[in-house]
């Protein structure tokens, strides 16, 4: 047996300390919050919960929340990775630049970002105007709030899959070119099958963000209850109305199916990814 | 397949690559670009494949111009020397990769293809792999996978580049051994780079030796061999002893050098007729090669290979005083491009 311990031993005999602190840091700042929430969402026993927690305006408003984070998150993930493309894959003049905008969401107060998109999108500004003559409202619709989930999440996915294409051998295209594969042949046979475990990671990503986002939403939404109005509204108007336990059902919800949603993703990576990708 | 290369001429910005090459390779033949790191032998492999493009020249194969013609329709399987296969995709899937992405109508029938696939399996002895993951695979096993997806296509030139360099030196020799072979049963016209002077004498019909943007020399391996060209050739293709000015007939003012491979050095306890007198400052014995390290009366460092019963017989050891032949001494003019490559 002392033997077998031995041989377990690693070049940093860490683990024990690391994961001791970080489960500490983890109970700290994460599960005894989300506990306390759980907790204080059943103050008001099962019927206030239910009440709460699925009435017909906060149905409809997850429904919101979640489409409109998917659809974001859809968009994040064609057009992220035409961007992840670019700066992995090549050098021209302002790339700098280039590179340093998709990480301005992660920096930007959400809230300016929401003024800013509601200034653009509505029906007098500079794209709101020609979206409307097209028939689309810009801001204070449906639309609106993807535009802006859309612009909180594409660091997420960009940032994922930069390194996963820098990684790309150039030979595994040049193996694929000389045994006969034409362009679109050797990007979905080959460099998508390699890369797509950081694709979806940054999807999830961009979705979980998206599916949280506030700041920037509440701005171009318009915020009308079954229609515009997201699940992290409802949240804050009741806790402004002082009603606690019904705002804390809510997150609850959102908490529930965010967990279920991310763990079987990451089970879903797992499982796939063991074909033989990424390592 | 025949080879015609026109005049090739490469620049990677101020770098030159390739000098205007010509170089034309038989059909069923199995040549090897010889020579040290940035002699631009890959550079020249990667062009004919159509990987990288000339900056001047042509390439025919078979009398026919595809200097402009796209990788794929070339015709060619390239190895490469890191074996690039698809690390998605179980071996079975790696070999039949290229059968997969024909068009529609040149495409064979999945039976046909699991045949093929299966068939060439069998020819590098991995049929029980067939499931595995690239990542489950030892080396040489991948290099052998990533040969036969390339010979999946049925190309009419192979092109390898550096195909054993990632191998340690056992599998590297397993095979080394095992490509000539192979190269005798299929007769594809095959072009191989290397850096490894005894690969190419060992496995090539022609050897093409290249230094710095140029072909040094053509031939079969004993050409290359026994008649280098220049003094790179000589020194690259083994090991060498280096004298300055000891050409017999050497003219005032023209500098020679002189090179005598250790193999050619004879070693005798008594003195003959035009030998060297010589100490003995070094003996390390290699398997059944013993390397002799010796020093002459003038202070000139020479090495010397003799078989170890030949050792024992003569009663070698360090610090005897002995005299030294060298045959098959090859003698050049030193000019101002010479560069002392010997190590």
């Amino acid at each position: 047996m002392n033997r077998m311990k031995i041989a377990k031993r690693s070049a940093l005999p860490a683990f024990g300390v690391t994961f001791g602190f970080g489960f500490f840091y983890m109970c700290l700042l994460i599960l005894i919050p989300l506990a306390a929430l759980a907790a204080k969402s059943i103050d008001g026993g099962y019927e206030t919960f239910i009440e709460a927690a699925f009435s017909e305006r906060a149905l409809a408003a997850y429904k919101i929340s979640f489409s409109a984070s998917f659809f974001a998150a859809f968009v994040n993930a064609a057009f992220g990775f035409c961007i992840a493309w670019v700066l992995a894959r090549y050098e021209f003049f302002g790339k700098n630049i280039l590179d340093a905008l998709v990480d301005m969401p992660f920096a930007l107060p959400t809230a300016v970002a929401g003024i800013a998109l509601t200034t653009l999108y509505s029906s007098n500004g500079l794209l709101g105007a020609p979206l409307e003559t097209m028939g689309i409202k810009g801001a204070f619709s449906y639309f609106g709030i993807v535009v802006a989930l859309i612009f909180v999440g594409v660091p997420f996915t960009v940032r994922t899959l930069v390194p996963a294409i820098k990684e790309l051998p150039k030979e595994i295209e040049e193996a694929a070119s000389t045994l006969g594969a034409k362009g679109y042949q050797v990007f979905w046979k080959v460099i998508i099958p390699t890369i797509w475990i950081a694709w979806l990671s940054g999807f999830v990503l961009s979705f979980a963000r998206a599916v949280g986002e506030y700041g920037s939403v509440v701005f171009i939404a318009g915020n009308l209850p079954f229609q515009t109005e997201i699940a992290p509204l409802i949240i804050v108007t009741k806790l402004e109305q002082y009603e606690y336990i019904e705002s804390a059902a809510i997150a609850v919800v959102m908490l529930f199916v965010s967990l279920i949603f991310l763990v079987l993703t990451d089970f879903l990576g797992k499982k796939l990814g063991n074909a033989g990708v990424n390592r | 397949m025949s080879i015609e290369i026109i005049d090739v001429s490469k620049k990677f910005d101020t770098y030159e690559a390739l000098n205007n090459i010509n170089l034309s390779i038989q059909p069923g033949e199995l040549t090897a670009l010889l020579g040290p790191s940035g002699s631009g032998k890959t550079t020249l492999l990667r062009i004919i494949a159509g990987l990288e493009s000339a900056d001047t020249g042509g390439i025919l194969f078979d009398g026919i111009d595809i200097t402009e013609s796209s990788v794929r329709s070339r015709g060619i399987g390239f190895v490469f020397q890191h074996y690039a296969l698809f690390k998605h995709m179980n071996v079975f899937e790696n070999v039949a990769f290229g059968l997969r992405v024909k068009p529609k109508k040149e495409r064979l029938s999945e039976g046909e293809i699991r045949h093929k696939v299966e068939e060439l399996l069998n020819l590098v002895q991995l049929k029980f792999h067939a499931k595995s993951y690239p990542h489950e695979l030892s080396g040489g096993q991948k290099q052998r996978i990533a040969l036969v997806r390339a010979l999946a296509v049925e190309p009419k030139v192979l092109l390898l580049d550096e195909p054993f360099g990632a191998l340690d030196a056992k599998v590297r020799k397993e095979l080394r051994a095992w490509l000539r072979r192979l190269h005798d049963e299929t007769g594809v016209t095959s072009l191989f780079v290397t850096h490894d002077q005894e690969e190419a004498l060992e496995v090539a019909d022609k050897i093409v030796v290249m230094n710095r943007a140029k072909i040094e020399q053509e031939g079969t391996p004993e050409e290359v061999y026994a008649h280098p060209a220049s003094p790179f050739v000589y020194s690259f293709l083994g090991e060498v002893n280096l004298f300055h000015g000891r050409h017999p007939s050497q003219e005032e003012g023209v500098k020679t050098i002189t090179y005598v491979r250790p193999h050619d050095v004879d070693i005798y306890t008594e003195f003959h007729e035009n030998t060297i007198p010589a100490t003995i400052i070094g003996l390390r014995v290699i398997g059944g090669t013993v390397r002799v390290e010796l020093q002459e009366i003038d202070g000139h460092g020479v090495e010397a290979h003799i078989s170890s019963s030949r050792k024992d017989q003569l009663g070698l050891s360090v610090g005897l005083k002995c005299f030294l032949a060298y045959r098959n001494q090859k003698h050049f003019e030193k000019n101002e491009f010479y560069k002392d490559y010997s190590i």
